[in-house]
């Protein structure tokens, strides 16, 4: 490693984000709290991305790659409120923990 | 070490202690507020890497779209449960450990890896003829996607039993 550059910076912010969101998504009881971390997994591929399109100046793969991630994260965080909401009207909790139940409640 | 280097520096110091106080704040209201102070200074680093348009897109989608969703369901979700509960943590131990482990191999797996150090700069008019022509099928393929995951949002969310 000759010199550090930028892009290596944000190559370990990437690598720190995903550990940080993935220790989130294990350790919290909420499930709003999880899909905060599940929206910072996903960013820290898109710095990634960012960083490794560096190698390629002519072309901007990453670029439009990361647009897409964008599409789908803000698809999983549509779907993922709506159940919460749901889950909550029906179990009155917003901890995966507590829902044991498979059968409707009588 | 020109401004551009320092600046990059300082929005990823940022943001990675935004992220890591996450893991500490109690409130859930707080904990969406240090995401999208992370998520602005990703912005931030898009604009350091040539990459405007990301970075519009990433405040258009994260601070007005995803964290209004977030803060409204963690409005719509009022507790019922004590809060104590709610916001303690299980699994520590084994989560840190896991955590901090494949940190770790990540960063020794990042020591080799070859990086370049610019990126090429598009106008939004050159953005706009790619994904019109280059990437055409992927863009309508998210265009399908968003449709089916809006209205997958919209039945999930509505009270089937009261219809």
């Amino acid at each position: 490693m000759a010199e550090f550059t930028t892009s290596e910076a944000v190559l370990y912010l990437g690598a720190f984000l995903f550990c940080v969101g993935l220790m989130i998504v294990l350790t919290r009881r909420n499930l709003i709290m999880m899909l905060i971390g599940i929206e910072l997994m996903l960013n820290a591929a898109n710095l990634n991305l960012i960083a490794f399109n560096t190698l390629y100046p002519s072309s901007a793969d990453g670029q439009f790659f990361i647009l897409f991630i964008i599409t789908v994260a803000v698809c999983e965080a549509a779907v993922g409120i709506a159940l919460v909401l749901r889950v909550y009207h029906f179990y009155k909790t917003s901890l995966p923990d507590e829902i044991r139940d498979l059968k409707e409640r009588t | 070490m020109n401004a551009v280097t320092i600046i990059t520096y300082v929005l990823a110091i940022v943001a990675a202690i935004s992220a890591a106080t996450i893991l500490f704040v109690k409130e859930l209201f707080h904990a969406a507020i240090l995401l999208i102070i992370c998520l602005l200074c990703i912005a931030g680093i898009f604009v350091m890497f040539n990459a405007e348009f990301l970075a519009v897109v990433q405040l258009l989608v994260y601070a007005g779209g995803v964290l209004v969703l977030i803060i409204f369901g963690i409005m719509l979700t009022v507790r019922s449960t004590p809060a104590e509960i709610e916001n303690s943590s299980r699994n520590v131990i084994v989560s840190s450990a896991i955590g901090i482990s494949l940190l770790a191999i990540m960063v020794y797996a990042l020591g080799e890896s070859p990086t370049g150090s610019t990126n090429i700069q598009l106008s939004p008019e050159q953005i706009g003829t790619l994904l019109m022509t280059t990437y055409a099928v992927p863009f309508e393929l998210a265009g399908v996607l968003l449709l089916i995951s809006l209205i997958g949002a919209i039945v999930a969310a509505t009270n089937v039993n009261k219809t």
